[in-house]
């Protein structure tokens, strides 16, 4: 059996008197005052696409075309900016498989595009091997021809990647 | 014999009655024969007693807050500009900034990497900025936050810790920055985790709270 004395619940009951005045604070609140505002930030994106022949916008893979050949084959199609940045320049991976008869190669025509009908370039050609210098601005593209060379059984394929060094600087 | 002793019963009690008859009257008049005398003292112009205000306000120099930011590449500084005004009759006290951001995680905290966004925080005291150039004009700059990702503004953090007069401006330069980082996308993909094409809302909450309570005596 418990028994409580009067000071006891005397004691008690301004305990959570005072425990109650400490959380409301209202008694000793201080005045403080607030200017608020919110607005959005967003990031940009580097990136460029391939797009193959009939318009087909390669996003996430390359532009690979396999074939049997006696003679060279050409195949045009463009690289395009699809990020938010204005590129100086893009990186190109170009492999062969199977049993090729010569080299496979990918040319820009900057200034200008490919005409398929004669195979010429009405600007100025860029080789795109490594590391290359072909500036596109956001949005832009650039004609591409593939150089598929004769081959029996043979794969070419090209991707394009942008590392944040080739895009504009801060 | 008997009517002798009953005369002299009665005679006893009489005293008494008159007593308590005598008595009862005093109390009955009791207000009359026991009033005080008292005085007042009011003051003929009542004592007007008002409450001070606490007022923070905050306008833009140049864009300020007033737009968005877009297109942030890594690397990128953004300096917006914003008065603050303490437009209230009390001083205030222990300036403080809260960034809350919602959206991008990536852009928020930081992983193994240094890639979320940054808020640093200069002041120009003496001067304005001058938000065309930046230059804090005719007058002193001074950083009164250092570059601290989103994550760790989430709750307050002091910028001036002293008094701020009532009437006072101060005059912020708040920069948001995108780390320097290298991401590399491949046929158009940005890599896992990539910071590129996201976006977060950032509520920026300047505080200031009333200066310490003081007695006076006059």
């Amino acid at each position: 059996m418990t028994t409580t004395t009067f000071p006891a619940r005397l004691s008690a009951v301004l305990g959570v008197v005072l425990a109650a005045c400490a959380l409301t604070g209202t008694a000793h609140a201080d005045v403080d005052a607030d200017a608020t505002v919110t607005l959005q930030a967003g990031t940009a994106r580097w990136a460029a696409t391939l797009v193959r022949p009939d318009g087909t916008v390669l996003t996430g893979s390359s532009w690979s075309t396999s074939y049997t050949s006696i003679t060279t084959n050409y195949l045009y199609g463009s690289v395009r900016n699809t990020g938010t940045l204005p590129l100086a320049a893009q990186t190109y991976t170009l492999t062969t498989s199977g049993f090729p008869l010569g080299a496979a190669a990918a040319t820009a025509c900057v200034n200008g595009a490919w005409q398929a009908a004669t195979n010429t370039c009405t600007g100025t050609q860029v080789t795109l091997s490594g590391a290359s210098a072909l500036t596109l601005a956001v949005g832009s593209s650039a004609s591409v021809r593939l150089t598929l060379p004769a081959a029996i059984g043979g794969t070419v394929a090209l991707s394009v990647s942008v590392a944040r060094s080739q895009a504009r600087p801060a | 014999m008997t009517k002798h002793n009953a005369d002299r019963r009665r005679s006893a009690w009489r005293p008494l009655a008159f007593a308590a008859v005598g008595t009862a009257t005093l109390v009955a008049m009791g207000t009359g024969v026991w009033a005080t005398l008292s005085a007042t003292a009011t003051n003929t112009t009542p004592e007007q007693v008002t409450s001070g205000t606490l007022k923070l306000t905050m306008a833009n120099n140049g864009t300020g807050f007033s737009q968005n930011i877009t297109n942030m590449a890594p690397g990128d500084v953004v300096n917006r500009y914003v008065d603050l005004t303490n437009g209230g009759t009390l001083d205030g006290q222990a300036l403080t900034l809260q960034v809350a951001a919602t959206g991008s995680p990536q852009l928020v905290t930081d992983g193994t990497t240094s890639k979320a966004l940054r808020v640093s925080v200069m002041q120009c005291t003496g001067g304005t900025w001058n938000a065309g150039t930046g230059a804090c004009t005719g007058g002193t700059a001074s950083s009164v936050l250092a570059a601290t990702p989103l994550s760790g503004l989430a709750s307050a953090v002091s910028l001036l810790p002293g008094s701020f007069a009532s009437g006072g401006t101060t005059r912020l330069q708040v920069s948001v920055q995108l780390p320097d980082q290298a991401e590399t996308t491949v046929n158009g993909v940005a890599p896992a985790g990539t910071i590129q094409g996201q976006s977060v809302s950032l509520t920026y909450t300047f505080n200031e709270t009333q200066r310490n309570a003081t007695t006076t005596n006059s």
